[in-house]
């Protein structure tokens, strides 16, 4: 009788030796590794710009890389930075629902009431580390945090838009797989977006 | 990028989101990596889980045929046949056994028959069982 039974031609065999199979298996996740890594400090600044919370931003972050591993990892990694940012901002829309929810439940219940959404941003969260040119990094923080509040004014698409399009470097096309719509939309949310952003940061910048 | 579309407010923007990006504490660094190595290992839990499944299944679908056998041959302790289950047509629990181990080769349908429903013919298995143990009696 037979010791091994071979499954596909790549030799995965029955005793379980590493086998070309698996080998080209390590080099997916070694190539998925490398683009978590690239991809994770960015994606954890976008969902702190929409959140406003470390803790909310780091679980949307971990839940889009948990849910671009399980379900689209056999896809061309090609493909990979549209389906993370369409899954991290899901993730963005999802928490932002359960808050609105949270805080209309909160105002028929007795009790102190609790504001997640009036909550001010704490600066330390935005502030670099304290460094030898103290004034120009306190600009820059200020700077900063003047961009994330008018991003988070702009309606959701805009922003996504303008974030995916400029602040993550996407092209249209990429912009628009993650955003699940057409390019011109995605033009057309970004020309709105800059547009109110000059409104609004133009007498400051 | 579109004339309407002033590159210096692009450019201070992605500049300073840049600037925040490179700032971002070893706290939130260090989560970040272990979120990153949390979602790759239960990646490679589910790849093991998919290559072992089918030697997993081959295993359970042999082990199902041999325990059908076993139950078909014991129930046949006389020398006769055991009585034919439900169909009336005379056929023998022998015969159920040649068509398994026929139709088994090169297709894999009996594995695979066997694997789907190893409750049924358990189920079958016993009626023999019983039905032998009738006419003995």
């Amino acid at each position: 009788m037979a010791r091994f039974v071979t499954l596909t031609p790549a030799a995965m065999t029955w005793e379980g030796q590493t086998t070309g199979f698996e080998d080209a298996a390590l080099d997916h996740a070694k190539e998925l590794d490398k683009f978590l890594a690239e991809v994770e400090r960015r994606a954890f600044r976008i969902a702190q710009v929409g959140l406003r919370d470390v803790d909310d931003a780091l679980d949307v972050v971990q839940d889009a890389m948990l849910k671009l591993v399980r379900h689209y990892a056999a896809k061309p990694s090609a493909e990979w930075r549209p389906l993370f940012y369409r899954i991290l901002q899901n993730g963005i829309r999802d928490v932002q629902r359960r808050r609105t929810l949270r805080k209309r439940l909160m105002t028929w219940l007795p009790g102190p009431k609790q504001d997640a959404e009036g909550a001010e941003l704490d600066p330390l969260d935005a502030a670099a580390d304290p460094g030898p040119d103290g004034a120009e990094r306190l600009m820059q923080s200020q700077a900063i945090q003047k961009l994330e509040a008018s991003l988070r004014a702009l309606p959701a698409r805009q922003r996504e838009a303008f974030m995916l399009r400029n602040l993550e470097g996407m092209d249209v096309a990429e912009t628009a797989r993650a955003m699940r719509c057409s390019e011109g939309s995605v033009k057309t949310h970004y020309s709105r977006a800059v547009h109110s952003l000059r409104e609004q940061l133009g007498e400051v910048w | 990028m579109q004339q309407q579309n002033p590159p210096d407010l692009e450019t201070r923007s992605r500049a300073l989101f840049d600037a925040s990006v490179a700032a971002i504490d070893m706290r939130v660094q260090s989560r970040l990596n272990v979120a990153r190595h949390a979602a790759l290992d239960a990646a490679a839990g589910n790849r093991r889980f998919r290559l072992r499944l089918p030697m997993v299944s081959a295993a359970a679908g042999m082990a199902a045929a041999a325990l059908i056998a076993v139950a078909l041959w014991s129930s046949w302790p006389t020398g006769a046949p055991p009585a034919p289950i439900g169909t009336g047509n005379g056929r023998t629990g022998l015969e159920d056994l040649d068509i398994v181990a026929a139709s088994g080769s090169g297709s894999g349908d009996a594995l695979d028959m066997m694997r789907d429903d190893v409750e049924f013919y358990a189920w079958v298995a016993a009626g023999a069982d019983q039905a032998s143990a009738g006419d003995r009696g």
